[in-house]
């Protein structure tokens, strides 16, 4: 393909070379015969219109009114503004190299928008793609990832554009062809006139932040309960790893869900209780039980009693990450800097609840406890409009809750009632597990709690992990984790006891 | 029904005629329902294709030829390789360097003659061009400048950022 002239001569320079043009136009259709069809059909008139849009544009400004002005003839002011674009990008270094005929004959080429072997350039792809129809721009556009429509769209305004002119089309092919059908159920996508990018950026985001969960789980599980802690065991429990990981980020992502729609509701009752004068609080209220069953009610009760198992096991991993060992002495805890406070109950509560799954994820990015206990510090201070008055509109915003009766500027004059952990899910699911007859009864006796999360951590592993798990480490050992030991110290460490752990992978 | 191997006659956009098998001609479904409304004596008439000059309907009719074998493709396929990523073989990928317009007039071509593999072919030639690029890059193979507001860029890279890894 042959290139342009790369280097771009100033417009002045254009202003010299514009004499002759009216001079070759004869000589123009000579040379290209092929092209005697299109251009017959352009009057004379016609050609020194286009000639006069070529003397504006050495001095065009960037309104279209001025070259519409001249030439009020057959072709549109679109199309001359397109001409006029073509002079200023590309056409200008040819004249230069001495073709300054060929710029009148390219122009008036794409104005009869005709077919033509000339000479390619680097500008004429855009315009060629442009210039499609939209039925074709849908058929290219998915083809892309939904990386590339991200990185198009930023491109420029008319990628962006493209993008919002296919978008209900792009929708409609990843609901049908991309992604997993839970994400699509639950978050039923919008109707075809209203379907717009948006919609699919915030199912990614809810799919990333449920596999990022998943995978800080699982690796909870593989270090923290069954102690894989070093690079050889981790491969060796990679396949469990990744059936573990994919059975999580379903549950995970209902449990997102529910989170995100208890809230909203919640929300939506203080906010419309609040009153100027009254100051900003988060205290704890009660469950608004019918609410929940409504939300719940929308799952399959198979997905529900295994999400019921999974937010029992997320919790304990969660309340596990945000406390310092219990066995670790005051002098430990001194030692390793674990100075800061455990997390308390009603703190996690109001992370779990205003917080949802997306900042569960962000605490447990952290490495150290101290780290996870100041995320989630930051966080709860964060929504305060009292405690931090530049940054809490942004925490907020950030949080997705912005509608027409969650109204940010009331927030400063809202009481939150974060209810109780305890009688947030679980009541409720057991109840509909009840009614529907997924479960016979409900042992409320004693370790039901921790049995079950054994049970169901058992299941994901594919076996009984108390029964097999290596006996209770030493303290020091306990809490790898929670230290800033890297991966390769660790690896060094503990490679000694793996005596047990052979009878794991059976 | 004319026997497969019989030949006929299209007449491009710009007035040249070209004669092509008959069974290559009808990788085009446009030329196949209309060769099969026609009665059989009819199709030695020249088919009009006024959308198409010589030098594309030529490419798009060495296109079907070498493709003339290959089984339609159902509504089932063609789900599928939508799915699929843009992969194109390598006769195809040959075929398809050519120059930006001629790829575009036979991206045109394919879509009015209703061509569905090779408009396929042509659709993933111009995604590839976009594919796993940053915006920087797309503008540079683009040619196209950067002309968001600071504000409108901004709003866009955060509403991206929540999509992707952060």
């Amino acid at each position: 393909m042959a290139e342009c002239d790369p280097h771009r001569p100033s417009f002045a320079s254009l202003e010299a070379t514009m004499a002759p043009l009216t001079g070759t136009q004869g000589q123009t259709q000579t040379q290209t015969p092929a092209l005697a069809q299109t251009q017959s059909a352009s009057s004379a008139g016609k050609r020194a219109s286009a000639v006069q849009i070529a003397e504006l544009a050495p001095n065009s400004g960037s309104s279209s009114c001025e070259i519409a002005g001249p030439c009020t003839e057959s072709s549109a002011a679109s199309h001359l503004l397109q001409l006029r674009q073509n002079l200023r990008n590309k056409f200008i270094p040819k004249f230069q190299i001495g073709l300054p005929a060929n710029f009148i004959r390219l122009g008036k080429q794409r104005i009869a928008n005709s077919f033509s072997s000339s000479s390619p350039s680097k500008d004429q792809l855009a315009e060629l793609l442009f210039a499609l129809p939209t039925e074709l721009h849908i058929l290219i556009l998915i083809k892309l990832n939904f990386a590339d429509l991200l990185a198009l769209r930023l491109a420029s305004q008319s990628f962006n554009n493209l993008i919002k002119s296919c978008e209900s089309a792009i929708v409609r092919h990843y609901v049908k062809h991309v992604g997993k059908s839970w994400e699509y159920e639950l978050y039923p996508p919008p109707r075809p006139n209203q379907a717009s990018i948006t919609y699919l950026i915030n199912l990614k985001h809810r799919t990333n932040t449920c596999q990022k969960l998943a995978a800080q789980l699982c690796n909870f599980v593989a270090r923290d309960i069954l102690r894989r802690n070093t690079a050889r065991k981790r491969r060796e429990f990679s396949a469990t790893w990744h059936r573990m990981y994919d059975r999580l980020v379903p549950l995970l992502f209902t449990l997102s869900h529910f989170f995100e729609e208890y809230r909203r509701i919640i929300l939506e009752r203080c906010v419309s209780r609040s009153k100027s004068g009254q100051n900003f609080l988060l205290n704890s209220g009660s469950t608004l039980w019918d609410d929940q069953m409504q939300i719940m009610d929308k799952y399959d009760p198979m997905l529900l009693l295994d999400c019921y198992h999974m937010y029992g096991f997320m919790l304990q991993a969660f309340e596990r990450k945000l406390r310092p060992p219990a066995m670790a002495s005051t002098f430990e805890r001194f030692i390793r800097g674990w100075t800061a406070k455990p997390a308390t109950t009603q703190e996690i509560e109001i992370l779990l609840m205003l917080g949802g799954m997306d900042q569960v994820q962000r605490v447990l990015s952290h490495r150290t406890y101290n780290e996870r206990r100041k995320a989630l510090d930051n966080f709860i201070k964060g929504l305060s409009p009292t405690k931090n008055p530049a940054k809490w509109r942004e925490h907020w915003t950030e949080l997705g809750v912005a509608n027409e009766t969650i109204r940010l500027d009331k927030i400063p004059n809202t009481k939150i009632a974060v209810p109780a952990l305890h009688l947030i899910w679980v009541p409720n699911a057991l109840n509909l597990l009840l009614q529907k007859e997924i479960i016979e009864h409900v042992d409320f006796g004693g370790d039901s709690s921790v049995r079950s999360t054994r049970d169901f951590v058992s299941d994901l592993v594919g076996y009984d992990i108390l029964r097999f798990s290596s006996p209770p480490p030493q303290p020091l050992d306990n809490d790898e984790d929670d230290d800033d030991v890297s991966d390769s110290e660790e690896e060094d460490e503990d490679s000694e006891d793996g005596s047990d752990d052979d009878d794991l992978d059976v | 029904m004319a026997a497969p191997e019989s030949t006929i006659m299209l007449t491009s956009s710009d007035g040249t005629d070209i004669s092509v098998e008959r069974q290559v001609a009808e990788r085009s479904i446009l030329i196949k329902n209309l060769l099969a409304d026609l009665p059989g004596e009819a199709t030695t008439e020249a088919i009009p294709i006024p959308n198409v000059n010589e030098p594309v309907l030529r490419k798009v009719i060495e296109w079907c030829d070498h493709h003339k074998k290959d089984p339609p493709a159902s509504a089932e396929d063609d789900s599928d390789s939508r799915k699929k990523s843009t992969d194109i073989d390598e006769w195809d990928q040959k075929f398809m360097q050519v120059d930006q317009e001629m790829l575009f007039e036979i991206i045109l071509a394919a879509n009015y003659l209703d061509i569905k593999a090779l408009l396929d072919v042509g659709c993933k030639t111009v995604a590839n061009m976009i594919k796993g690029k940053s915006p920087d890059e797309i503008r540079k193979t683009f040619n196209i400048q950067n002309d968001f507001t600071p504000e409108e860029e901004d709003q866009i890279r955060r509403e991206n950022e929540w999509a992707e890894d952060r």
